[in-house]
This record gives structure tokens, C-alpha cells and sequence, in this order.
């Protein structure tokens, strides 16, 4: 979904910049009936003429059975197909999903997975020698609670196995808290500060 | 007709938005609140009340819902002290009746300190 938005935003700036464009030489076109500067001019430059004849003659073989109109067809429910995800891609509302941590009769608590994730690498961060590099977080589908897994760099003369004690002994109250089952990974690498 | 809308009062439902707004803008762990989420808005005042939800709950009263940016802190006790808080503007202005719950809801957490 987020190609789809991404590529949605990029088609809809360019057709935007192009229809821009187009409209801007057809308002200057208009200004004179003849001339340099007209729509006959434009028209002559832009090659209306033979493309009238061009299309008349594809628009002719469309309409008899065969295989040009077959290749029309299918571009043209390729075509309606693009546009559909395009639409999606523009319309399809955003939504995040949210981790509870609690619910009570008090209220809920719940976090974006950006912020516990920030939380936690906030945390691992103040482990020596640690720096957190990803932190990914999975909530679960129904009730409370989340997988988080986190990939850590830690020095080369620190172990991985004791790298990922400290790591999770810095997530203990964050995951104790909150029901998270961390999942953490190491590996050698140079802090970048 | 902008001095008849001005003169209508807000409703309880947009009050208790609005003081639960406040109350959560005054701790020191809140760094704002977030709009941006879908439901983080309440109208039906003169201004929207921002990164505030507010929903009549089934057996009577208001669910507020705080939409948080958060500094680095304890989010249980983030949410704690925001229920408390709101509990007691509400009961200050007459309205502690009609909170029903505070759900708080944190999109981001900002800051260099350390949470927890």
C-alpha cells in the first residue's frame, strides 16, 4: 500500500505538471486567431492533422473483429485496472496499528509501534557499547501486547551472547510492563555516534 | 448570527475535551498532542479541540481518548497520572460524573531522556 500511495502521489504530480503545461500553451495560443502564436499554429506543431488521419484509420480497424481490437480491449481494461489502484493507492485511508498495553475499566493504553519502538531503543541505547539499529514491532491481532524484535550493533569485544543479555535486561521493565516478547539480535559493528 | 453561535454554550461532551486537552498540555510528561490521527479531534464547539477523541460511552458519560506525543518516560505512569489529572479538572468543573474513562493513546515519544 505504501508503493501504491508513493506511485499514486508521483503519477498524480506528473499528469498535474503535464495538464499544467498543455492548459499554459493553449491560453497563449488563444490569444490570436492567426499567426505565429495560434491554435492552427499549435495544432500544425503538435502534428493534429496527421494524427487524424492516423487515428482514423486504427479507429476504422477497431471496429472490425480481429486482433487489433482484442489488443485494444485488453489495454483497455489494463488501463481501468491501473487507474483502480491508483485510486486505492490515493484513497485508501491511513491507518496505524496501535499496541495496548493495558485495558482497564480506568481506560486503554496504547502505543503507536513508532513510539514503543522509540521506547525501546531508547532504552538499548543507554546499554554501553550498544546502538540500536532496528527495532520492529508486531502487536498482536487480538488483546494485549506485541513481539518486539530489535537488531542491535555491539563492539567486537563484547560477546553476542552477553550483548544480548544486556539488551534484554534493559528491555525487561518496557517488556514486563507492557507484554512484549522481545527478540533480540546482535552483531559487530562501530557505534555510530 | 456569529454573536447567537458564541453565546450558545459548549456541550459537556466538547468541555470535557477541552479540559482534558488542558490537563494533559499542563504535565510536564506530555510534549503536545497529536491531531493527525483520524478520530484525534473534537468538534461541535467553536473550535475544534485537537488530539482529543470524545465519544459518548454505552452506559452514560464521556470516553475521552488522548492522543499523546510523549516525552521519555513510564507510559503507564504517563497514562496514570493523565487520568488522574483529567478526573480532577473534570470533578473541578462539575463534570466528574460524566467522565466514563480516559484512554491514552501515544503516537510518538520524543526527547533524549530515558523511558521507564
Amino acid at each position: 500500500m505504501l508503493l501504491l500511495r508513493a506511485l499514486s502521489r508521483l503519477v498524480t504530480f506528473a499528469l498535474l505538471a503535464a495538464l499544467a503545461l498543455a492548459g499554459a500553451a493553449v491560453a497563449v495560443c488563444s490569444l490570436a486567431s492567426e499567426g505565429t502564436v495560434s491554435l492552427p499554429w499549435l495544432a500544425d506543431q503538435l502534428g493534429l492533422h496527421d494524427a487524424r488521419d492516423e487515428v482514423g484509420a486504427f479507429l476504422d480497424t477497431l471496429e472490425e473483429p480481429g486482433s487489433v481490437a482484442l489488443r485494444s480491449g485488453a489495454a483497455g481494461v489494463g488501463a481501468v485496472c491501473v487507474g483502480l489502484l491508483l485510486l486505492a493507492g490515493a484513497l485508501w485511508p491511513r491507518t496505524q496499528r496501535l499496541a495496548l498495553l493495558e485495558r482497564g475499566e480506568a481506560g486503554t493504553l496504547g502505543a503507536t509501534r513508532r513510539a514503543l519502538g522509540r521506547a525501546a531503543a531508547s532504552l538499548v541505547e543507554g546499554v554501553r557499547g550498544l546502538s540500536a539499529k532496528r527495532v520492529r514491532l508486531r502487536p498482536r491481532r487480538r488483546g494485549v501486547g506485541a513481539r518486539l524484535e530489535l537488531r542491535a550493533l555491539r563492539p567486537e569485544t563484547l560477546p553476542a551472547d552477553e550483548a544480548t543479555r544486556r539488551a534484554d535486561r534493559a528491555l525487561l521493565p518496557l517488556a514486563q510492563s507492557f507484554e512484549l516478547q522481545p527478540r533480540i539480535r546482535t552483531k559487530t559493528g562501530s557505534r555510530v555516534i | 448570527m456569529t454573536q447567537e453561535l458564541e453565546q450558545v454554550p459548549a456541550s459537556e461532551r466538547v468541555t470535557l475535551a477541552g479540559l482534558a486537552r488542558q490537563a494533559a498540555l499542563d504535565s510536564h510528561e506530555v510534549a503536545s498532542l497529536d491531531s493527525r490521527p483520524p478520530m484525534a479531534r473534537t468538534v461541535g464547539g467553536r473550535e475544534p479541540v485537537e488530539g482529543v477523541g470524545a465519544i459518548a460511552a454505552p452506559g452514560g458519560g464521556y470516553e475521552i481518548t488522548l492522543y499523546v506525543i510523549a516525552r521519555p518516560v513510564s507510559l503507564q505512569r504517563l497514562a496514570s497520572n493523565l487520568r488522574e489529572r483529567v478526573r480532577v479538572s473534570a470533578q473541578a468543573n462539575g463534570l466528574g460524573d460524566k467522565l466514563y474513562a480516559v484512554n491514552v493513546m501515544v503516537t510518538d515519544v520524543v526527547g533524549g531522556e530515558r523511558p521507564l
